[in-house]
């Protein structure tokens, strides 16, 4: 068997292993990254179908968070802010998100109330949260907010909100990292932008800053065994078209998932507390809808936002701010959706037909104007997150010189992608203090 | 002839997106024509959990 050596291995090349790599490299460790998939990027990727550039997941980046990191690391980093109107419609008739400024949620919430006690009683519990001390992780959203209110407009508004930022459903979230990510969401960056060719233009420049650096992405290599020598040491095994690689690394970097890592090291070297952990790491799922049209079919560089809809929670046409995504002429947009539950098992058919229920009843013309070009219910280990907020891993694991990074390994109050940057970032932070480069 | 093993799909559609001869769609569950199949495989190695399989 071949064996060869490196300071760092990354196994993944999603958002945390592009970023890990990336800042290890820098730093002038001896990096490489192994990728089972034929692409990098995981679901931060981009694939072009028929001249449609389609995200296998990553749509939006934040300057604070992407940004700061490319710059960091001399990656390319092109963020289109755009001035999308986001229009929630409550009860039937909409109602324009104001852009920036303080009093956007009281504005929304007085936009859904009944009547103005039952805005300001909700206002009131929210600032208390902020302001003194969140709610308990042990009561969900839904629970919190029902305390205040049973409006199916304001249920639905934050079902919409957490739906966008979460994946998941208000019954589902742990009422005080609501609150914990509100309080956060400074630092992993307020203003959404689109890089201009889809969100697999982050990964793409990353990999490109990784090489520039002298470090290696291997694409089509499949991490199959992580070996543990001495207990402070740690080497992978790797198959790459039939062939097997040995290698040696002081230190391992997972961004395949806490399961799959725990698999590959093997279970046994993990301490049933972990184990216990792990087991509720579980994929966010959305049902994600991609369609072409040659006419606008939704009004002009609006984002709806449906509150009250069976499924769908935002549509969008993405060519509005990004026209290099279609073929000339042609608008692509996107449609995004909730699952009647988060838990399988799931009803596929049945998600997809409500998806296309709600659009049919909020897109006029849909049917006729509009082409479906894919339709897929994101779920399990490849959910548009890699598990539900709140319920995230430690980066270091029982296992000297074993981290795992991804947006299930982030801080607490951070979700997505930026959880996944920050995850990278704290792994190695503590690789630099731990190791030095051979 | 490729076959999908729903309990195993995640649902993230990639396959569809690296089938060279669109034979496959789908309406959350896949959809695999067997006129257009031309066995290449392109599927089976750029699906993330093992969920296409060769079958005869």
């Amino acid at each position: 068997m071949k064996h060869v050596n490196y300071d760092v291995v990354v196994i993944g090349s999603g958002v945390g292993g592009t970023t890990s790599a990336a800042l290890l490299a820098k730093a002038g460790y001896k990096t490489l990254v192994v990728e089972k998939l034929p692409f990098a990027g995981g679901r931060c990727a981009t694939h072009d179908y028929h001249g449609y550039k389609l995200n296998t997941g990553l749509n939006t980046v934040t300057d604070e968070c992407h940004g700061a990191l490319c710059r960091e690391v001399g990656a390319d980093f092109e963020m289109r802010v755009t001035d999308n109107q986001w229009v929630y419609r409550i009860k039937g008739k909409d109602y324009p998100q104001p852009k920036s400024g303080k009093g956007v949620l009281k504005t929304m919430i007085g936009h859904a109330a009944n009547d103005e006690a039952e805005a300001d009683r909700l206002m009131q519990a929210i600032k208390k949260c902020m302001a003194w001390a969140p709610p308990s992780y042990s009561m969900s959203l839904d629970e919190w907010l029902r305390e205040y209110t049973d409006n199916p407009a304001i249920l639905g508004m934050f079902q919409n909100y957490l739906a966008a930022a979460g994946a998941i459903r208000n019954s589902e979230m742990p009422a005080g990292e609501y609150f914990r990510m509100m309080k956060e969401i400074d630092a992993s960056g307020r203003i959404w932008g689109y890089l201009p060719g889809g969100g697999g233009q982050l990964t793409d420049s990353l990999v490109k800053a990784i090489k520039k650096m002298g470090g290696e992405v291997c694409t089509g290599s499949t991490a199959v065994q992580i070996k543990v020598r001495d207990g402070a040491d740690v080497g992978e095994k790797v198959r790459k078209g039939g062939q097997s690689i040995e290698i040696a690394a002081q230190a391992v970097i997972s961004d395949a998932g806490v399961k799959r890592t725990v698999d590959l090291a093997g279970k046994d070297l993990f301490p049933s507390g972990y184990l216990k952990d792990a087991s509720a790491v579980k994929g966010a799922p959305q049902t994600i809808i991609y369609f072409t049209h040659d006419r606008p079919l939704i009004e002009a560089d609006s984002v709806i936002c449906l509150t009250e809809a069976r499924r769908v929670f935002m549509y969008s046409t993405n060519t509005n701010s990004c026209p290099e995504r279609a073929p000339k002429g042609k608008h692509l947009s996107g449609a995004a959706a909730y699952l009647e539950s988060s838990l399988p098992p799931f009803d596929l058919k049945k998600e997809v037909e409500m998806s296309l229920q709600d659009l049919r009843d909020n897109i006029p013309n849909f049917d006729k104007y509009a082409q479906i070009l894919t339709i897929r219910v994101n779920r399990g280990d490849w959910g548009l997150m890699k598990t539900w907020p709140g319920y995230v891993m430690p980066v270091k694991t029982p296992v000297v010189g074993l981290y795992t990074v991804g947006d299930d390994c982030g801080p607490l109050g951070w979700w997505c992608s930026p959880a996944a940057v920050q995850s990278g970032r704290q792994a190695v932070a503590d690789v630099i203090q731990r190791y030095k480069p051979a | 002839m490729i076959a999908w093993n729903e309990e195993k799909c995640a649902g993230c559609g990639i396959c569809i997106l690296f089938c060279p001869v669109d034979a496959m769609t789908s309406l959350g569950t896949i959809q695999i024509s067997a006129d257009k199949c031309n066995d290449c495989l392109a599927c089976l190695e750029a699906c993330p959990v093992d969920a296409l399989e060769e079958s005869r």
